[in-house]
């Protein structure tokens, strides 16, 4: 490991002198030079029996005149002085002086010769050197990834790299731990902010990871994404405009036995009838496949439709849906509350988007009129506890499909990981997938009675992966899985998060199950608090306003209130990555997924 | 507020009685018509001077913490002068040349012994100019001023005045505006042959008609002008005030002589009443212009003060007492005198002055070096305990 003299070396020359400091805030003094917001400062000290180096980044600069009092006075004379100059010093008459914060510092451990970095709980020297991280000198690079080495991760998934400044530093890339995607993470930004381009730098980190995991020897877990694509981007990215192919592209470069062990039996869904490639297949779930828990989680529904809902699928199970399509409820409706026929034309009206012809996701479901059960949703279930990177095209897909896609394999795979943890034998895992979809024989309630028997098969035939000959795998052994939410808004919101949704259930205790919600928004303030202080990981890019600011700024799981300045000015592109895993925040430039691949040689 | 001394009537009473005779001083001190006739013949125009051709100009200036450090019967003072050289540039008015001449910086330890005071004063001369006391007394032409024929270097060394160590006000006069002399030393021997090269003050020898007793500064004052007549560069002294009788209104002067609402861009030599047979300075004030020096009353812009120049009087002799030499120092001055910063008053002196000045916050961490040096050499760090801030009297 590089020594306090040597970094200084690499760093030099010196760039200003600290002049007042706290713990949290410092002043420095500095050459005048051409400075941006979020530059990064180092400050070598040995104030303690260790060297340190402490590690600033700027928040707020001003232009000051060395020693003269006020610069007021100077501009009015200028204006106001015939012929007046501004004399030329040899000792620098116009500097600046920067403001900002102490992202903390990096102590020397002798013994173990590495440099640990701390939360800032210890104050600079006196008048302590400053140096700036110049982006463009690779060894300056260095020194700040061996000092931030902690909060930069070595493993995982590479977001982007450090900005110091308004540029990257190249050599110091910044990663997300895998873990993170069994936690929640909120990516706000507004449109045109790079969101997509993050998600797609995100899915091909997490390729990369399960590639890393191929292997006999190979003990990492591998990570699974559900990740809705209203655009229809993620499969070829800029193909089709002389730029990099997409995750279809990284899957055609894939071995056989990869695509076979890492990707099959598909990574792209979508609502189109006529497919393009291999390892494609058309989404669709069923009637059968949707619970009125699913519909509260993405539609307004009052109580009584609620009730009434609820109500009906006690009754019929997951023929509910086509029943009450079918205006067929009424015979064999067993004793119970009467419901007005406006709350049933009511919860009739809110399934119509899933009327046949209205939708192309949802197949219709009664075996009894030769309407046998048509859905993808045990494949994607099966898929995902696999390992695998699922992308789904829904741009033929209306909003609310959208909507009840993601719900509904979110539910489903919360409600198998819960079996699974409830288990702890092959047939008692079999029961529990059985109950866990709401079917109760001995008590004459349906539920979704097919699901559950596609699901129990391939937990038979292995494709459901919960079994190890006769043992249960530990949820441990299973994928981490993620699953975006996008426009989260839409069912993230107060008003859908009451009582019923899934996705209040899975924000809370999606963690301990392995299972980790994408809330990717434009907007923060629109988000349910309850979600917001679940978010472990905060990728936070440029937002609209100042409201947007705040809220990011006070949901964030660790402190970024020193970066509302710089939240202001983050470019396309540029984040400001917050997370629970690490002590301090750190500010990105993603790289440019077209020139990440470039740079591969791809 | 914890005093009431704004609102007594015996207070109120003292303050109308001191205001009525500070008036009638101004009437009794208004010029005769003769003495105005010939302010207004004195005072003379130069132009506004926006091209300098090879004009090369410097200044100094001092300061320090008098004393940075007390304890017991010692006293630590700290003196820092500066001094900064510029030529004249088509592109940004001045440009600072390099010169050998840095910042000036001198910790001087003094207790009540005087013997080891007197040394450690001497010493810190000798560090702060670079010729030793000896050199200086015998290089400067003091002596022939004062009128005391052949030198005994060692006894005007031992007549130096040597204030007590604890006199803060007169130990720190001696070594601030040794240290500027100092600086201005080293500009004059650095600075190329027609350089201009000003100190802030006067040129004032405040023991000059005594026998014995002088100052240091004052035989460094006049070294400078003799160091400055061999190098054939000018040496002055700029105040930013002028000291004449409050009762002269020179602004009245100029603007009759002017013509000016407001006059700017003008000079006037206060006459010599020995010389020249009148001075609007009472015969009973102070000499100005100083022994061995010519006094200027100039003013370089309506928005800056009436200030004072002093030359030496024997260089004046030899190369400026012409109307022509006059105006084009003037405008010298003038031009040097157009930086934003200090609009009408000459960048380079503010410059030395700024890097010379120091803050409240160098001030203290100036101090607490000391203490940590001294402690670091064995003292005890609870003998530099500020008893004024303990008793809470600061």
């Amino acid at each position: 490991m590089a020594t306090i003299e040597q970094i200084v070396r690499s760093l030099e020359p010196r760039f200003g002198v600290l002049a007042e400091s706290s713990t949290s805030q410092l002043n420095v003094v500095a050459r005048n030079g051409d400075v941006a917001i979020g530059d990064l400062f180092l400050l070598p000290c040995r104030r303690g029996p260790r060297p340190r180096f402490y590690v600033f980044r700027a928040t707020e600069y001003a232009n000051i005149l060395n020693r003269t009092i006020d610069m007021g006075d100077v501009a009015r004379n200028k204006l106001t002085m015939p012929d007046s100059y501004f004399a030329e010093d040899l000792a620098e008459e116009q500097l600046v002086e920067l403001r900002g914060m102490i992202l903390g510092y990096a102590e020397h451990d002798d013994i173990s010769d590495s440099w640990s970095f701390n939360r800032p709980r210890r104050l600079p020297q006196h008048l302590t050197d400053v140096y700036r991280v110049e982006p463009s000198r690779p060894e300056a690079g260095e020194a700040v990834r061996e000092l931030l080495r902690t909060q930069l991760g070595d493993r995982g998934l590479v977001v982007g790299h450090l900005l110091a400044g308004e540029r990257p530093l190249m050599s110091v890339p910044v990663r997300l731990p895998v873990q993170a995607l069994s936690h929640h993470i909120g990516v706000f930004g507004r449109t045109g902010c790079g969101k997509s381009n993050l998600i797609m730098v995100l899915l091909d980190g997490v390729l990369l990871h399960n590639r890393g995991t191929h292997g006999p020897d190979c003990r990492d877990r591998k990570a699974s994404v559900f990740a809705i694509d209203p655009h229809d981007e993620f499969r070829t990215w800029h193909a089709s405009t002389g730029g990099a192919d997409g995750i279809r592209g990284i899957v055609h470069r894939y071995s056989d036995q990869e695509l076979t062990d890492l990707v099959a039996p598909f990574y792209y869904l979508t609502g189109r009838d006529v497919l393009e490639g291999p390892l494609e297949a058309r989404v669709r779930i069923s009637r059968a496949d949707v619970t009125p828990d699913d519909l509260v989680s993405i539609l307004d529904f009052s109580e009584q439709q609620i009730a009434f809902a609820r109500q009906l699928f006690a009754e019929h199970g997951e023929r509910w849906i086509g029943r009450l399509l079918a205006g067929d409820i009424g015979n064999e409706r067993e004793a119970g509350p009467e419901y007005l026929p406006g709350t049933i034309a009511a919860v009739e009206r809110r399934l119509g988007f899933m009327t046949h012809g209205n939708t192309r996701l949802v197949s219709r479901f009664d075996p009894e009129m030769g309407l046998q059960y048509e859905s993808l949703l045990p494949d994607i279930l099966c898929a995902l506890e696999c390992g695998r990177v699922l992308i789904v095209d829904t741009t033929l897909l209306g909003e609310l499909e959208q909507f009840l896609l993601n719900t509904v394999v979110a539910r489903a795979l919360f409600a198998l990981r819960r079996a699974v943890r409830l288990a702890d034998s092959p047939q008692r895992l079999r029961d529990e997938i059985v109950v866990a979809f709401g079917t109760d024989d001995p008590n004459g309630r349906i539920g979704q009675r097919t699901l559950a028997e596609q699901l129990v098969a391939r937990l038979s035939d292995g494709r459901l992966p919960y079994l190890d000959g006769v043992r249960v795998r530990c949820l441990e052994e299973l994928p981490l899985v993620h699953i975006l939410v996008e426009e989260a808004p839409s069912v993230l919101n107060p008003a859908r998060m009451r009582f019923g949704s899934v996705f209040r259930d899975i924000s809370r205790q999606g963690r301990k199950f392995g299972i980790g919600l994408g809330v990717v928004s434009q907007q923060v303030t629109e988000i349910d608090s309850g979600v917001l202080t679940q978010l472990n990981t905060q990728i936070t890019m440029a937002l609209g306003n100042a409201d947007e600011r705040r809220e990011a700024i006070r949901a964030a799981s660790a402190d970024i209130g020193n970066f509302a300045q710089e939240l202001q000015v983050l470019d396309r592109g540029q984040l400001l990555l917050s997370t629970s895993l690490r002590d301090i925040a750190l500010p990105i430039q993603v790289p440019d997924f077209d020139r990440l691949e470039s740079d591969r040689g791809w | 507020m914890r005093f009431d001394i704004h609102l007594r009537e015996s207070v109120r009473q003292r303050l109308s009685d001191l205001s009525s005779q500070m008036a009638t001083w101004e009437e009794q001190a208004a010029p005769s018509q003769d003495l105005y006739a010939h302010l207004v013949q004195a005072i003379q125009p130069f132009s506004h001077t926006t091209q300098s051709g090879d004009l090369v100009v410097g200044g100094v200036d001092g300061s320090g913490e008098f004393p940075v450090v007390a304890y017991g019967d010692s006293f630590v003072y700290a003196t820092v002068s500066a001094g900064t050289l510029y030529k004249a540039d088509a592109l940004h008015g001045l440009r600072e040349v390099p010169s050998s001449v840095t910042s000036l910086v001198e910790f001087t330890w003094l207790t009540g012994a005087e013997q080891q005071r007197k040394a450690a004063l001497l010493e810190s001369f000798a560090r702060l100019t670079g010729y030793s006391v000896e050199d200086v007394i015998g290089g400067s032409d003091y002596a022939e001023l004062r009128g005391s024929g052949r030198l005994d270097l060692r006894v005007v060394r031992d007549d130096l005045i040597v204030p007590p160590a604890h006199d803060a006000g007169n130990v720190g006069l001696q070594l601030r505006t040794t240290a500027e002399l100092a600086a201005a030393l080293r500009l004059i021997d650095d600075a190329p042959t027609g350089a201009v090269v000003l100190t802030d003050g006067t040129m004032t020898l405040p023991f000059v008609q005594r026998s014995r007793q002088s100052l240091f500064f004052e035989h460094l004052r006049r070294f400078c002008c003799v160091r400055a007549r061999e190098r054939d560069v000018v040496f002055g002294a700029l105040s930013k005030s002028h000291g004449m009788p409050s009762g002269i209104r020179l602004d009245d002067v100029a603007r009759e002589k002017l013509g000016q609402r407001d006059p700017e861009h003008w000079y006037l030599r206060l006459p010599d009443r020995q010389l020249d047979g009148w001075s609007p300075v009472p015969a009973d004030g102070p000499r100005v212009p100083p022994a061995g020096a010519v006094t200027y009353l100039l003013r370089l812009h309506r928005t800056t003060p009436i200030m004072r120049l002093d030359l030496d009087a024997r260089y004046w002799d030899e190369t400026t007492a012409s109307r022509s030499n006059e105006q084009h120092l003037f405008q010298n001055l003038d031009y040097a005198g157009h930086d934003q910063r200090c609009f009408g008053y000459p960048y380079p002196i503010k410059a030395a002055h700024d890097r010379a000045s120091l803050s409240q916050q160098e001030r203290v961490t100036l101090r607490k070096q000391v203490v940590d040096a001294a402690v670091g050499a064995g003292l005890k760090r609870t003998l530099f305990r500020d008893a004024a801030q303990a008793t809470g009297h600061a």
